[in-house]
């Protein structure tokens, strides 16, 4: 009875506050998570994470990660992932450099892997459906396959690694970098939540039965956000490339689970649903930077920066991967 | 668990986060007046990395110098560029790298902030043609020697001497390790002389196969069930040895490149235990000074007057570990198995006389790493 009068008795604003604060309080973790590793690291670098040379780095190394992960929510949002996505990336950087190489052509190199990588999301999307697989399978199966085109492309080079003979320092650009991710945001944002693709692919994460029993075609809607994915992919393979000038046979491994780990830093759900939100592709893909970046400027010692690492994931996921109810994962 | 416990869980956690932190930070406290270097390692555990660390710390303040170690990527440009980027933006005037990967980006940002690159353990197979006048790059240490011909050839002596007469020759694939090939033919050559000279007592040589960075397939040995001994260019006790175990063929003798300090490996070579092993060989961890010792210089405007004009792949010393008594003396003496920067060959207290500062001359530091041998290993003990 006390506690009621006492809530009775707040100034509507603070009780506006509680509220919003309670409702979003996952979000606010993992606000909170970047807005502490700056803080943390702007003070234990010594100032060192602010010098126009490292915000520079972390723009360039962040881009990538940012525009694929803007991809990857639509594809998280229906609660799925995808495996193939490191194996895809190094035969889109191989083949660009090679199409670039022989024909001089960035805009021919791009089209071939932007159509094959909307193929990917087509057979993804579609195929999973049709033999009635978890979309995982589907990707793993992607995976093993770009694997071997990745072998045998970086093999019929002769080396290691192959270099492109095309200035790309337009993409290495600050500007461009980060007018890419804006333009990129911008349209997943609009798509995300203000188009059906966004309505729907959220409905297949919360509920895909329920969802297909109000007439939406969930196939359709999963193939669109799988091709949309898909784009980001080619897109996030050309700054990947500019930025080395070169791929090899291990380009891209490991960018799948890099970029789950993004999202998860950045608060979405891997379970989907309506929670998921573009901010978490944008929000994680900073902390994930920043943390390898902060560490290093910060003087932790290379064998303690993995353990820094999974104690920080761990603490982000206790703390933003549940719902209301507490059951994991939201 | 209630939600209190998860919380108090999480900031458990992250109490310990910033008390690693915090400790992390006080430990690596930039001292004034030091130059600091970055160190990209593509191996960050096992006792060649403990040695290097260990090696690098005892450096540290006999030279004036921080060092800093990133872990670099085996497989990502991406990775190693974001690594030696990081690196600069912590301070380091210098960069080591283990791995040509992403090299010409790399001093492309090296240029453009001031820092200079060395190779250690890395001959830069794929880009010193066009590196090696790159005015940010100074050279690079190779792990053992750049052409290891003469290697090959000595193991195939060797093996014929022991009375071997069907071998195996197995190696990484071409495209990722292309001097392999060098050793193999130097190899065969070496073999085909014996059978010329010798028509009565022939040996008989098996394909070359390569292995896809994964241990030797079990049905290698049934297909060749008459091999009495194999020739190993790549890492034979990680990829060959586990495979002759499991099939209980440990009959067959294998001479490999590469070096391992587990006692399972230490104990069953040479004379001891099942006798599998024969020959291993090794770059000591003490060539890191080449690339040291060629940023000190640079960064602190003192050249060698006999340095060469184009940088070089250098090549270094490898001990050859042939007998269990070698076996023993690296037990004992080694930096390599002791991790005890004390054991090194050349002492820490040692190193500041390569520097040109210091009357240092570029013969001195060649000599000095060409000697890194399994006979130096003797005399230091």
């Amino acid at each position: 009875m006390e506690n009621t009068k006492q809530v009775k008795s707040m100034p509507e604003w603070l009780k506006k506050a509680l509220g919003f604060a309670r409702d979003h309080v996952y979000d606010i973790f993992s606000v909170a998570g970047l807005v502490l590793c700056v803080i943390i690291f702007s003070i234990t670098s010594n100032g060192r994470l602010w010098s126009s040379y490292n915000v520079g780095i972390v723009i360039e190394q962040v881009t990538m990660y940012v525009i694929i992960s803007l991809g990857a929510v639509f594809v998280y949002a229906m609660g799925y992932m995808d495996v193939s996505l490191g194996s895809q990336m190094g035969v889109y950087v191989l083949l660009m450099i090679m199409i670039v190489n022989a024909t001089g052509s960035l805009l021919l190199a791009f089209l071939v892997i932007l159509a094959m990588a909307l193929a990917c999301g087509a057979f993804n999307g579609a195929v999973a459906v049709w033999l009635r697989l978890p979309s995982i399978v589907t990707s793993l199966f992607l995976m093993f396959i770009f694997g071997g085109i990745q072998y045998l492309l970086i093999e019929s080079t002769g080396s290691n690694t192959i270099s492109t003979s095309l200035d790309m320092d337009f993409f290495t650009e600050t500007w461009v970098m980060a007018g890419a991710m804006v333009l990129v945001g911008a349209i997943v944002f609009y798509l995300f939540n203000f188009t059906k693709l966004g309505k729907y692919t959220k409905g297949i994460g919360a509920n895909e039965l329920t969802t297909s029993q109000c007439g939406v075609n969930t196939t359709k809607w999963k193939v669109i956000a799988y091709m949309v994915f898909g784009v980001c992919v080619a897109v996030g393979s050309v700054f990947l490339l500019a930025r080395t000038g070169s791929g090899g046979r291990g380009t891209g491994s490991g960018y799948a689970m890099d970029i789950m780990l993004c999202l998860i830093l950045g608060g979405m759900p891997l379970s989907g649903g309506t929670r998921s939100k573009v901010r978490c592709a944008v929000i994680g893909s900073v902390t994930y930077v920043l943390l390898s970046n902060g560490l290093l400027l910060s003087g932790v010692e290379m064998n303690l920066v993995n353990l820094v690492k999974a104690i920080v994931f761990l603490v982000v996921v206790v703390l933003s991967c549940r719902d209301n109810s507490g059951y994991y994962p939201r | 668990m209630n939600k209190f416990g998860k919380k108090a869980v999480a900031l458990t956690c992250a109490v310990a986060m910033s008390v690693g932190i915090g400790a992390s930070m006080t430990a690596c406290a930039e001292s004034g007046g030091t130059i600091k270097i970055g160190v990209g390692v593509y191996e960050t555990t096992g006792a060649a990395a403990i040695a290097l660390t260990n090696y690098l710390d005892a450096l540290e303040p006999e030279l004036g110098v921080e060092f800093v170690q990133k872990a670099l990527s085996q497989t990502d440009e991406a990775t190693n560029l974001s690594a030696a980027q990081e690196l600069i933006s912590s301070g380091c005037r210098g960069l080591i790298l283990t791995m040509d990967s992403a090299t010409e980006a790399i001093l492309d940002e090296c240029e453009e902030a001031g820092v200079y690159v060395a190779g250690y353990l890395n001959s830069y197979d794929v880009t010193y043609d066009t590196v090696k006048t790159h005015p940010n790059f100074l050279g690079t240490a190779c792990d053992g020697k750049n052409d290891g011909s003469a290697w090959g050839a000595s193991v195939a002596e060797r093996m014929i001497a022991d009375g071997y007469r069907n071998i195996g020759i197995v190696k990484f694939p071409s495209f990722a390790f292309p001097k392999q090939a060098w050793m193999d033919t130097a190899f065969r050559e070496v073999v085909a002389e014996w059978n010329e000279e010798n028509p009565d007592d022939q040996v008989a040589l098996k394909d070359t196969i390569e292995l896809m960075f994964a241990p030797l397939d079990a049905t290698y040995l049934t297909q060749n069930s008459d091999i009495d001994a194999i020739f190993s260019i790549c890492a034979g006790t990680d990829f060959i040895y586990p495979t002759l175990v499991a099939n209980n063929k440990t009959n067959i003798k294998l001479y490999t490149a590469g070096m391992s300090v587990n006692d399972d490996i230490l104990n069953n070579f040479g004379d001891r235990g099942n006798q599998c092993i024969q020959e291993m060989v090794y770059c000591s961890v003490e060539s890191v000074l080449y690339p040291i010792v060629l940023l000190m210089n640079k960064i602190s405007d003192n050249v060698f007057a006999d340095q060469p004009d184009v940088a070089e792949r250098l090549d270094c010393g490898q001990v050859i570990v042939q007998t269990s008594a070698d076996v023993d003396l690296i037990k004992t003496n080694s930096i390599y198995y002791t991790g005890d920067a004390s054991k090194a060959m050349i002492k820490p207290s040692e190193a500041k006389e390569l520097l040109a500062a210091n009357g240092g001359t570029y013969a001195k530091l060649k000599a000095a790493m060409e000697g890194l041998t399994i006979e130096a290993l003797r005399e230091n003990a």
